[in-house]
């Protein structure tokens, strides 16, 4: 319940900033739309409407998923000292950050669909949701969830970066490159050279955007699907780990410079 | 020619108004309520070269405004402002070359270099020859007492030598017409007595027209001959801090230590008692009638110790506030 | 005069600046580098099953890719850093001391923060254009190497009315401070054709033309298939945003509140 509590009073903090939330989103929007007019003037074999739907979805899914708690963590938390209060309530530090970082995802999220709308509605454009199984819908589903749990934990530990690192902008930068590439921006996936496209399949990126967006174009059938939702499960337990190993030894690096 | 003059000054700004709560977030999605303050509604005031005046009024009354207006940051609202004969909003660099602006809280320092380094910025900036340049760098870190820091990173150094190298970068271009605004804020007591000490060194010495406001009645008392009062963009006083004290503070506090527990019947026709707590007692009595009243007081109570003083500028200041309250 | 002993100091307090913190060059180096790269790999992907695009062959899109970003590294270089400070300086309500200096604000905001880094995406720009057009058998006589040097040069102060243009707008609201982020990924317009644009047609989009003429009209005078249109619309718009920079921000100031305190 307190959860809630603390959630609707974030939500309002992002409601009295909609403008400069507006603006986050034009950031994810523009790149997918981008894509989508230049692959219209393509001469090539691939299916326009396939990569259309793809970047109209990854519009959705990269103002719905792409958790950007890192800063805040690493700069206000970490290095300004903020961690201290948030350590002395009573619950976890991952939910408080989580709580802070859903109202963003649930206002980009919903500028995002409502541009899907206005898309198909005024400028007539295809998007083909694609599922021959009932059962790919609800996988599906659950690899949005996915998504957004281990794009959360992975900016966490991120964040954590700072009690190392005095300046980790660097390295954010890196992650969001790595982000880019990998979790599908450019073009998807399976465009990439074959080896890469392999490795980008057993790194944590792809599992963060790509395959949730992926699945609701309809890419993969259910045991494909399946196979995909173990990855997510594997590296959530993998980052949860990590989670508590960062904060445990950064709480003593913390700490010892007393502040 | 007065060197600073202001006629019928006026600054509005608009400012967002949201209703509390959730729903009041929601609401402000869809409309917003917009609202027109006032922060400095319809002031005069006339300034002549040399002069060292203190801008006084509480948090909001409109002196940052009125100042950054003079400086030619605002765009004022309506309403005539000239300093040294030039109308600050067109910023004109012969202007600019003569005037500063100090405040407290805000920086122009490279936090991470030496200050040295923007000083030689300011140097090209403000197009001072070298052998200028190296003379007040000199003089002013000797008056300041900062020589040895001008080539520490502006970062590692304390908040008092911060600001000093602030007023330094301010004071390069040896500016005619200078506004200070709260240059004590956040000093200890020894940086605000320094500070103070060079403020009117600095106005003696190059016959500087300054403006300074601050909380601190102390830097005001210890500086300023006459001051401007200014509440909810209002001047409520312009004139001789003597003359203030005489209008506003028509008495004299006379404080007792007494030495036995005196007869109330005593104390009725002294004066206005302000605080009886034995053995202290403070009576406050009209100016003209101070040296009488304090030899009944000598004759009729049992004295240990009296002294007669006149009221604190803080205080006056204060009545002169709840005055306009009450109006 | 006075201006280039001014940019000269700032050089030299920038140069100092970047080796002061050892972190801080690193990871200067690490971000030119990498988006550097990786605009480069994006337009293989793209064009990787795929033979032309709006009628541009794969090798002329690399070299727009290549144009595009030599324009944006010099345009880092000299520009951004301070572009990007001068939006945080509004919604930090800081302007008050540029605005006190006695040299022209917009210059000094727009320059007074100068990225040296930006050299190393430029010189992988400059090895790219290089090599494509060596693969495209491509070689500018002097004449068309200057005209060359002219539209970059426009280009970038297109690029930078543009940048100052939106960045204005922060003095009304300077929440948004965050436009910075979006121009950094708008530029990206000027990587891509103009008929990507036109296709649309959508007199809003049509706004964003100016944008992909800082390398389509480079593009053109290397390939030899000049459009006069474009290259008089790249002059002009170079120089008509330029001056609406000027004028807007002009008007901006007046509406200027400065941080209340």
């Amino acid at each position: 319940m307190r959860y809630v509590k603390i959630l609707l009073l974030n939500l309002q903090q992002v409601f009295e900033q909609r403008a400069r939330s507006f603006v986050w989103f034009l950031l994810s929007l523009f790149g997918p739309l981008l894509m989508v007019l230049f692959w219209r003037g393509a001469s090539t074999t691939i299916s326009f409407s396939l990569i259309s739907s793809y970047y109209f979805l990854l519009v959705i899914g990269g103002s719905l998923l792409m958790s950007h708690s890192e800063e805040d963590i690493s700069l206000i938390d970490i290095q300004e000292g903020h961690l201290g209060n948030y350590l002395l309530k009573p619950f976890m530090y991952f939910f408080a950050k989580w709580t802070e970082e859903i109202p963003y995802r649930l206002l980009q999220g919903s500028f995002g669909i409502l541009t899907l709308f206005i898309f198909v509605l005024f400028v007539h454009i295809n998007i083909s949701i694609n599922f021959p199984k009932v059962l790919n819908i609800f996988i599906a589903i659950f690899l949005v969830i996915g998504g957004i749990i281990l794009a959360q934990i992975y900016k966490t530990c991120l964040g954590f970066i700072a009690f190392w690192m005095t300046d980790a902008y660097g390295v954010f930068q890196l992650s969001d490159m790595l982000i880019f590439v990998f979790g599908g921006y450019i073009v998807p996936l399976f465009l990439f050279p074959h080896t890469v496209e392999m490795i980008s399949y057993l790194i944590p990126f792809s599992y963060m955007i790509y395959f949730p967006v992926a699945a609701f174009v309809g890419l993969f059938n259910t045991q494909q699907l399946l196979l995909i939702l173990l990855g997510q499960i594997v590296w959530i337990s993998i980052f949860s780990l990590f989670y508590k190993m960062l904060l445990r030894n950064g709480l003593k690096a913390f700490t010892g410079v007393g502040q | 020619m007065s060197v600073i003059s202001v006629k019928n000054l006026v600054k509005e700004y608009t400012v967002y108004k949201k209703e509390p709560g959730f729903l009041g977030s929601l609401k402000s999605l869809v409309a917003r309520k917009y609202e027109k303050v006032k922060a400095v509604e319809n002031i005069s005031f006339e300034i002549e070269e040399g002069e060292l005046i203190g801008f006084i009024g509480p948090n909001g009354a409109g002196k940052t405004t009125t100042l950054k207006c003079l400086s030619g940051l605002l765009y004022p609202t309506s309403g005539e402002v000239k300093v040294l004969g030039y109308t600050p909003f067109d910023r004109k660099t012969k202007f600019l070359k003569s005037i500063a602006l100090v405040m407290g809280q805000k920086n122009q320092l490279w936090w991470d270099l030496p200050a040295m380094e923007t000083f030689l910025l300011n140097k090209e900036i403000y197009e001072i020859p070298t052998n200028k340049f190296n003379e007040v760098v000199g003089d002013l870190s000797k008056l300041l007492e900062v020589e040895e820091q001008l080539k520490v990173q502006v970062r590692k150094l304390s908040l008092g030598q911060r600001m000093k190298m602030e007023l330094i970068a301010a004071l390069l271009h040896n500016p005619k017409v200078l506004f200070l605004d709260e240059p004590t804020i956040g000093l200890d007591v020894v940086m605000q007595q320094n500070l103070r000490e060079f403020v009117g060194e600095y106005n003696r010495k190059y016959k500087a027209t300054i403006l300074l406001t601050s909380h601190y009645m102390g830097d005001v008392e210890a500086l300023c001959k006459r001051v401007i009062i200014i509440n909810h963009g209002k001047i409520l006083f312009d004139g001789m801090l003597s003359e203030l004290v005489k209008k506003h503070a028509p008495y004299k506090v006379i404080s007792i230590v007494l030495n036995n527990m005196p007869n109330p019947k005593f104390l009725e026709d002294l004066g206005e008692i302000e605080k009886f707590k034995y053995p202290e007692l403070v009576i406050k009595v009209p100016r003209e009638s101070a040296s009488e009243a304090a030899s009944k007081i000598l004759s009729r109570l049992p004295v240990e110790d009296v002294n007669i003083e006149n009221p604190s500028v803080e205080d006056i200041i204060r009545d002169v506030f709840s005055a306009q309250k009450a109006e | 005069m006075k201006y280039l002993r001014i940019y000269w100091a700032i050089i030299k307090i920038n140069t100092t600046l970047l080796f002061t913190y050892r972190a801080n060059f690193y990871n200067a180096v690490i971000i030119t580098t990498g988006w550097g790269i990786i605009s480069i790999v994006s337009i293989f992907l793209l064009t990787a099953k795929t033979k032309s695009v709006y009628g541009w062959s794969r090798d002329e899109l690399y070299l727009l890719t290549g144009l595009y970003s030599i324009v944006i590294g010099l345009f880092h270089m000299f520009f951004s850093s301070s572009l990007e400070r001068f939006a945080r300086t509004i919604s930090l309500g800081n302007l008050d001391s540029y605005l006190l200096s006695p040299i022209d604000v917009q210059l000094f905001l727009s320059t007074k923060f100068f990225r040296p880094v930006s050299s190393l995406r430029l010189i992988i720009a400059i090895a790219f254009t290089m090599y494509i057009m060596h693969s495209m058998n491509i070689e500018l006589s002097i004449l068309n190497l200057t005209t060359f040097c002219l539209y970059i040069l426009l280009g970038v102060i297109l690029l930078y009315s543009i940048w100052f243009l939106t960045i204005t707008l922060t003095i009304w609201n300077p929440n948004l401070s965050n436009l910075v982020e979006f121009l950094y990924n708008f530029s990206n317009l000027a990587r891509y054709p103009p008929a990507l644009l036109l296709y649309t047609k959508n007199l809003i989009v049509f706004l964003f033309i100016p944008l992909t003429l800082i390398t389509s009209v480079p593009a053109r005078l290397i390939t030899g298939k000049v459009e006069p249109i474009e290259t008089i619309g790249l002059v002009v718009f170079s120089f008509g945003l330029f001056i609406l920079s000027r004028l807007f921000w002009k008007y901006a100031l007046r509406h200027y509140t400065s941080a209340s305190s």
